[in-house]
């Protein structure tokens, strides 16, 4: 996956019982992306996440 | 109208001992996953109002949906912020009131065919609760695979929005409120797809697929794309009830599958 933005949204009380749960998330080899302008709060877990 | 009561011995009586009969074969024949529940329910709520519902409690397992109570369907009231209903640990109870599950696909126009009919720039376009069961796939989708449901071990694959037979390039979701839905919100799977948009998007109360161990409860999925773009999407209230330990989910992200 690659060459993705996400900008402009909001993200908020999202969770999980395990991993992540937070707001956004670029995650398993994406690569050439753009997060920006985004409102995270209140989630369970990060509010911007970035994993291989 | 009223029927007949049944004389002893009458031929309506031995029928129905003989339904009777059928029925409990039945039971005893199928399997425990044909009968066990189907659907998961959320914490009721009361008519004393959407906030009197209790906090804490628990979703459980049943073989029906929820019925809509009193106090209304959380698609046709308003949809409250957070801030003001000042909840911050769990879900306000308006947004956990119904089982998810129907298997509908529902539209503010008509059931959407193809990704064209998602693109509504002056009425938002809704998919509520389109999964029938537990282990469905997201509301918004773009898988190319064919339009029959497509079953398997965790249930019934009925995609809310598809994009139908063409080619999974260009494809846009806007003005999609999706709510209520297992596995997740909106999702692009499957095949490549080539300049996704996904935009003016609200994604909502997706609790997760308790069956599912794989990502659940995402508001926008997506894999094996080349240039996507999501933006003015709200993501709130996502995931709660996936299970762990490694599974994922409530995020709006961009994953890679493979």
């Amino acid at each position: 996956m690659r060459r993705v933005t996400i900008q402009y949204c909001i993200a908020h009380h999202n969770r999980s019982t395990a991993s992540d749960g937070g707001g956004f998330d670029f995650d398993g080899g994406v690569t050439n992306s753009v997060l920006q302008y985004n409102y995270s709060h209140d989630n369970f877990g990060s509010g911007y996440l970035i994993c291989q | 109208m009223r029927l007949p009561a049944a004389m002893p011995g009458s031929g309506a009586e031995r029928q129905a001992t003989c339904l009777s009969s059928f029925s409990l074969l039945l039971l005893l024949v199928l399997p425990p996953s044909t009968v066990a529940a189907g659907y998961v329910v959320a914490p009721r709520a009361t008519i004393a109002g959407p906030l009197a519902a209790d906090p804490g409690g628990r979703w459980r397992r049943s073989t029906r949906p929820a019925r809509s109570r009193a106090i209304g369907s959380s698609w046709k009231g308003r949809v409250l912020p957070a801030a003001e209903l000042g909840a911050d640990d769990g879900y306000p109870p308006e947004h956990r009131r119904h089982s998810y599950g129907v298997g509908r696909r529902s539209s503010t126009r008509e059931p959407v065919r193809s990704l064209s009919r998602i693109d509504t720039s002056s009425s938002a376009s809704e998919a509520r609760r389109a999964g029938r069961k537990t282990g469905t796939p997201a509301t918004a989708s773009t898988w190319r695979t064919p339009p029959a449901p497509r079953r398997s071990r965790r249930g019934h694959r009925v995609p809310a929005f598809r994009r139908g037979d063409q080619r999974d390039s260009d494809a846009r979701i806007t003005n999609v409120h999706a709510h209520q839905n297992g596995y997740a919100g909106i999702n692009s799977g499957g095949d490549l797809s080539k300049n996704l948009y996904i935009g003016y998007c609200l994604t909502e109360n997706n609790p997760g697929d308790p069956s599912s161990f794989g990502i659940t409860a995402a508001a926008a999925s997506s894999s094996a794309v080349d240039v996507a773009l999501v933006e003015y999407c709200e993501s709130t209230y996502n995931g709660g009830i996936n299970p762990g330990p490694a599974t994922a989910g409530g995020d709006l992200d961009a994953q890679c599958d493979g």
